[in-house]
């Protein structure tokens, strides 16, 4: 038996004994202390000047952008549109920035963020003029990472960004043009004349059924198809639409449309080049005057690179990957957008490095150290928008890198250059680009391995997802459009957790996230939002069986989701008249070829737009607390529950005051004791009970027949996805308290498939089972978050369990897994808020605990002991 | 001291546990030892039937619902804290107690269960198991309800899981060998050779453990690992390792898994009325472990 073969070889370990012995062939990892550090003094420097860099509103482009495209007024949109673009880029400040091999960035300042006032002006007006916060006006500043200036003069400080004082008043004036003219006003007002549904929609967004809205920074989520410009070259893509143009008759509109949108990509093309022209001027004058002899050869070598790069086909890895990064900053620059995605770098880059290596043009380190850098670039592009967008996110861009799955003809697609990737991802950890591993049972060990190295530095990445799932979902969601297996088999994410296709598929544009939980906070008091008394729903009327309810819920469901879907259809009418992306669609397959824009269906796949929502968990909780006391063994009446409800079981009310954890909850009356503590001991998901498990999937299975019962704004069928990132949060604070025995403000389960903190009860296998029970294929995304102590997955033992672990989930019907390895900061939280950690894993050999009955002072030893083992992997 | 049926008593089912056998394994815990060890990190096992456990800190100590509801007057409230006797409380099998409290401060630990039911529940995890995971018996000592043992690795190999067993082997021969032809893997401890010292620390003499080793090594087949939970001022004196570096010498073993100690389970005695006697003692320093290791090696041992 293979287990004696492991005890006959047991060899001697140097350090503290663990289970079991490791094998001597495995020494790599062993002995190898992956520090958390970047690889050289360059990329350590340029580290420090990212976490030094303030952050700061650029309004330069925006201006630059207004003017341009005031002076093309009378052009056929698009081409306007280009032209604005093209004049953006040739006057836009280049900037390079000392120690950087890879040039190029948004805007002036090493951590800028464009306002784009073409999407959303109103919002900078309630900023700088001191109107700070109304509560759920959605119009106070993003809050996230980054240093803010410290009372340098000339800069205003707004939360983390600073702005120049200069630039205030420029940035207010460019917002008096674009105010009734940006999208978000003018789809506005044409919701208001057009959609017959218009209050019910401005009811949801009240009372917080939906968000407040993103069209601030509405584009997003897909993977542009890099390699056009890679491997082609912005000449050969100009020269491709001036054929086009010189080959079409015009007989009829649809050839005159296409005509316009190939003269709008050649305008912005030349835009571009003009753009790196700058950069390359800018290179050669430095080269020459910089003082470091060493630098100065540098700035030549990058000088001669954007001569190349990217007018022409790349000839080695650096142009590649400075090809790369252009084609991603271009469409970066023409939009506010989430989650463009980098995608199969790693495939694409692969031809370069090979050559380079074979060559000794270019060694491992180097190479690792110009993936540093590029972390560095992704990690320096800021974005500001209203509260509303950073409720979700909290600033990142969920910029999306993937490693593993397979090539197009069926092979395991892992190589060299993908191993590297992972390894900047170890040394140099920004959160910016994220990464995830598209796990194929033909992925071998050897990437696994150091993808679990990755997750146990705490970095939260990579995530793990199930490539032979993914496949399936994009076989099954685009067979009406004739989707190849070559395609399918190119996928990666676009965005957090949601699958795309390398450079073929339409965006996932959508206006984000159903509060699920407060659709039945509503339809359990009438219809009425018990914040904001708003009557939205008409009153369900009778609802004294399950069935009735069940039946209520349904119906509210689609209702909300085809307004939700409604909504954005108008949104993108207006998107299609105004806004079109052009180097958003010059660079995805096939809108050149079809002389199609994004928003015409030019891309090659186009059924990929998702409603997303956040809380079934919470749901499924409270029905079957529901079905089991109310309807079944009728313990107590609907009536009873309300005033349960009405009066917070009791506890103050904590929602103002920002104590939304679970045990911070104050009691004020013991009248609701019992139901309170009933409803807490009602089934609950996480705990493989199919009581409450199945209730559960047929949410989701009623989530999915709404979605999916409408087209989209490109003529298919909307597409069931699900993810929270950080909704749970705000969403929670809004909704009182539900029967799932959830207080007040309380914020609502993480992720899609995670247990609501502190009600999964059987351990991780038993979590895991009930998640693999929703049979995600249908669906464009779902997530689950798991956490686990550092004690669980120890050496290249714990690393290969983990292994296991994902990989059987992964046979169940796991789509996605992601880990947060618990640190001492976090078992610092887990000792004040133990409910929240109610599924931590501390694993010691032949020790019965859980971490909630250790005493604080033995869960302070641990609190030691890991920070003790967080200096090792 | 067996139960006479098929049923036996656990307290715990530990899925993905990684550090007691190959592979990920999902670990029982049963009820009962022959030991008592200073150093026991599980001493809810100890005693072979369900017993009451008792969390002061999740108690609110503001109400006496649980005195009330006590039959047997085992718990009171002296000087403002709820007082347990925890003997009284040994004979009470209504468990109105813990359903009176509000606050779910006590509970049972331990209970009865049939080899079909605990199969039951362990049989979700085989999927996660792998081709290295199983189930893994420990406590406790499992062979202390050798009955309970037996029929649950026969029902375990009948369904294909992998079967470990740690034991402290102060138990009959018999009791063991039975179930081996059920067992893929085998743990064992080996604590202190001086037969007054074990009895001292152990509550109990070593003499049937070591000649329970002697047999093993003679006549078993299967891998077996050797334990020393490294006890410091107990077990890791240098007379002890010279002494058990010799005994697995004579026995042929020459690998020795070491498990310093850790004190994460000392609050667990006073939960069940249990007095800790090792509240000083700290876990052994890297630099002390290295140094045994390096003793053991002197002496023919490998340590892992």
């Amino acid at each position: 038996m293979k287990i004696s073969n492991n005890v006959n070889q047991m060899i001697r370990e140097q350090q503290t004994p663990t289970w079991p012995p490791i094998q001597k062939n495995n020494t790599e990892f062993e002995n190898i202390e992956i520090k958390k550090e970047p690889t050289t003094s360059r990329t350590k420097a340029l580290k420090k000047m990212f976490l030094n860099a303030q952050v700061l509103i650029d309004p330069e482009s925006t201006l630059l952008y207004t003017e341009g495209w005031k002076n093309a007024d009378g052009q056929p949109f698009l081409i306007r549109r280009a032209l604005a673009l093209k004049h953006l880029l040739e006057n836009i400040t280049p900037v390079i920035n000392n120690h950087e091999l890879l040039v190029m960035q948004k805007t002036k300042y090493l951590r800028g963020a464009i306002p784009y006032t073409n999407y959303s002006q109103k919002f900078f007006k309630h900023l700088f003029e001191g109107s700070d916060v109304e509560k759920g006006d959605g119009s106070t500043i993003a809050q996230g990472g980054g240093f803010a200036s410290k009372g340098v003069k000339n800069i205003k400080q707004f939360g983390i960004f600073g702005i120049y004082d200069d630039d205030i008043k420029k940035l207010l004036n460019d917002c008096e043009y674009w105010d009734n003219k940006c999208i978000e006003d003018v789809s506005d007002s044409f919701m208001k004349d057009n959609y017959p549904d218009y209050d019910f929609l401005q009811n949801c967004f009240q009372s917080f059924i939906f968000p407040p809205s993103v069209v601030s920074i509405m584009e997003g989520r897909w993977i542009p198809s890099y390699d056009m410009v890679i491997e082609r070259g912005l000449d050969d893509i100009i020269r491709e639409c001036k054929e086009n143009i010189a080959n079409t008759k015009l007989q009829g509109w649809e050839p005159s449309e296409k005509v316009i949108f190939w003269r709008s990509v050649i305008i912005a093309c030349e835009g571009a080049l003009a753009w790196v022209n700058n950069y390359k001027k800018l290179a050669l004058e430095l080269s020459l005057t910089h003082p470091d002899k060493n630098r100065r050869k540098e700035l030549k070598e990058i000088a001669d690179i954007l001569e190349n790069v990217p007018a022409k086909p790349a000839r080695n890895f650096k142009e590649a990957l400075q090809a790369a990064w252009i084609t991603h900053l271009l469409i970066q620059m023409e939009c506010p957008v989430v989650g463009l995605s980098p995608g199969r770098w790693g495939q694409i880059l692969y031809p370069y490095y090979l050559k380079d290596m074979e060559s000794g043009a270019l060694n491992k380190s180097q190479v690792h150290e110009l993936l540093e850098i590029m972390r560095f670039k992704f990690e320096c592009i800021e974005f500001v928008s209203p509260r509303s967008w950073a409720a979700l996110a909290s600033m990142n861009l969920f910029q999306h890198l993937v490693v593993g799955g397979l090539t197009p003809d069926g092979k395991s697609a892992t190589n060299e250059l993908e191993m590297l990737f992972l390894d900047a991802g170890i040394t140099f950890t920004t959160c910016q680009p994220t990464m995830g591993i598209m796990l194929d049972p033909k992925t071998p060990e050897d990437i696994l391995l150091k993808a679990a190295e990755c997750t146990k530095t705490g970095t939260g990445y990579p995530a793990w997802f199930n490539n032979q799932i993914a496949i399936q979902h994009l076989l099954l969601t685009h067979k009406e459009e004739g989707i190849t297996l070559e395609d399918a088999r190119m996928c990666g994410l676009g965005g957090c957790v949601e699958l795309q296709m390398q450079g073929n598929c339409h965006g996932i544009c959508h206006p984000a996230f159903i509060n699920q939980l407060k659709i039945l906070e509503c339809l359990l008091n009438k219809g009425i939002d018990p914040r904001t008394k708003i009557q939205i729903f008409e009153d369900p009327g009778d609802i004294g069986t399950y069935e009735n309810l069940w039946t209520a819920w349904e119906k509210a469901q689609l209702k909300v989701v085809q307004c939700y879907e409604d909504y954005w259809t108008y949104v993108m009418a207006c998107h299609r008249h105004g806004q079109t992306l052009v180097f958003g669609s010059a660079f995805l397959n096939d809108c050149i070829k079809k002389g199609k824009d994004l928003d015409h269906n030019g891309a090659r796949y186009n059924k990929t737009v998702t409603i997303l929502c956040s809380g079934n968990v919470n749901v499924a909780n409270s029905l079957a607390a529901l079905k089991k006391y109310i309807y079944e063994e009728k313990i107590y009446s609907l009536d009873e529950v309300r005033s349960a409800l009405d009066n917070n079981f009791g506890y103050k009310r904590v929602d103002d005051e920002g104590k939304y954890s679970f045990l911070q909850q104050e009691k004020e009356s013991s009248k609701w004791d019992d139901m309170y503590n009933k409803f807490l001991d009602a089934p609950k998901y996480g705990n493989d009970d199919d009581y409450v498990d199945d209730i559960f999937i047929k949410i989701w299975n009623s989530y999915n027949k709404a979605v999916t019962s409408q087209k989209s704004y490109l003529g298919l069928n909307w597409v069931s996805a699900a993810l929270s990132i950080s909704s749970h949060g705000p969403f929670g604070r809004v909704t009182g308290a539900t029967p799932d025995g959830r207080l007040a403000g309380v914020t609502l389960a993480d992720a899609i498939q995670s247990p609501f903190p502190g009600t999964d009860i059987n351990g991780p296998l038993a979590m895991l089972r009930s998640a693999a029970k929703l049979d995600s294929v249908e669906m464009r995304s779902v997530q689950l978050n798991m956490k686990i102590h550092p004690s669980a997955v120890k050496g290249i033992d714990g690393s290969k369990k983990l292994i296991s672990l994902i990989k059987k989930y992964f046979e169940l019907g796991g789509y996605h897994i992601q880990f947060n390895i618990v640190d001492s900061k976090m078992l610092r939280d887990a000792q004040k808020y133990p409910e929240k950690y109610r599924d931590l894993i501390v694993r010691v050999a032949g020790f019965s605990a859980y971490w909630v009955e250790l005493s604080k002072a033995i869960q302070d030893e641990l609190i030691v002991r890991t920070e003790y083992e967080e200096t090792k992997i | 001291m067996s139960t006479p049926s098929e049923s036996g008593y656990i307290y715990d089912i530990q899925p993905y546990s990684v550090h007691d056998g190959p592979g990920i394994r999902t670990l029982v815990f049963f009820k009962g030892c022959p030991l008592n060890c200073l150093w026991c990190s599980n001493p809810e096992s100890i005693y072979p039937y369900p017993q009451l456990r008792y969390f002061s800190e999740i108690c609110k100590q503001d109400c006496s619902l649980c005195i009330e509801a006590c039959s047997n007057n085992a718990i009171k409230k002296f000087q403002e804290k709820i007082k347990i006797d925890f003997i009284k409380c040994r004979t009470c099998n209504d468990n109105k107690c813990i359903k009176a409290c509000k606050n779910k401060a006590l509970q049972i630990c331990g209970y009865k269960i049939t080899p079909d039911d605990l199969i039951k529940k362990i049989e979700k995890d085989i999927p996660f198991f792998g081709e290295d995971g199983g189930i893994t018996l420990s406590g406790g000592e499992p062979f202390f309800q050798p009955g309970f043992a037996f029929s649950v690795l026969k029902k375990c190999k009948e369904k294909g899981i992998s079967t470990v067993v740690e034991s402290c082997l102060n138990v009959p021969f018999e009791n063991i060998n039975r179930c081996l032809p059920y067992i893929d893997f085998f743990i064992f401890d080996i604590k202190i050779i001086s037969e007054k010292k074990h009895l001292e620390y152990c509550n109990a003499n070593n003499k049937q453990i070591l000649k329970n080793i002697k047999t093993i090594t003679k006549s078993f087949t299967i891998p077996l690992l050797t334990r020393l939970p490294l006890i410091p001022g107990y077990t890791d004196d240098e007379k002890n390792i010279l002494n058990i570096s010799a005994f697995l010498k004579e026995n042929g073993l020459k690998y020795l898994n070491l498990l310093p100690y850790m004190n994460l389970g000392k609050d667990k005695y006073e939960q069940i009325g249990l007095c800790y006697k090792l509240h000083k003692l700290n876990p052994p320093s890297t630099d002390s472990i290295q140094n045994i290791i390096e003793l053991f090696e002197k002496n023919g041992i490998f340590c892992i």
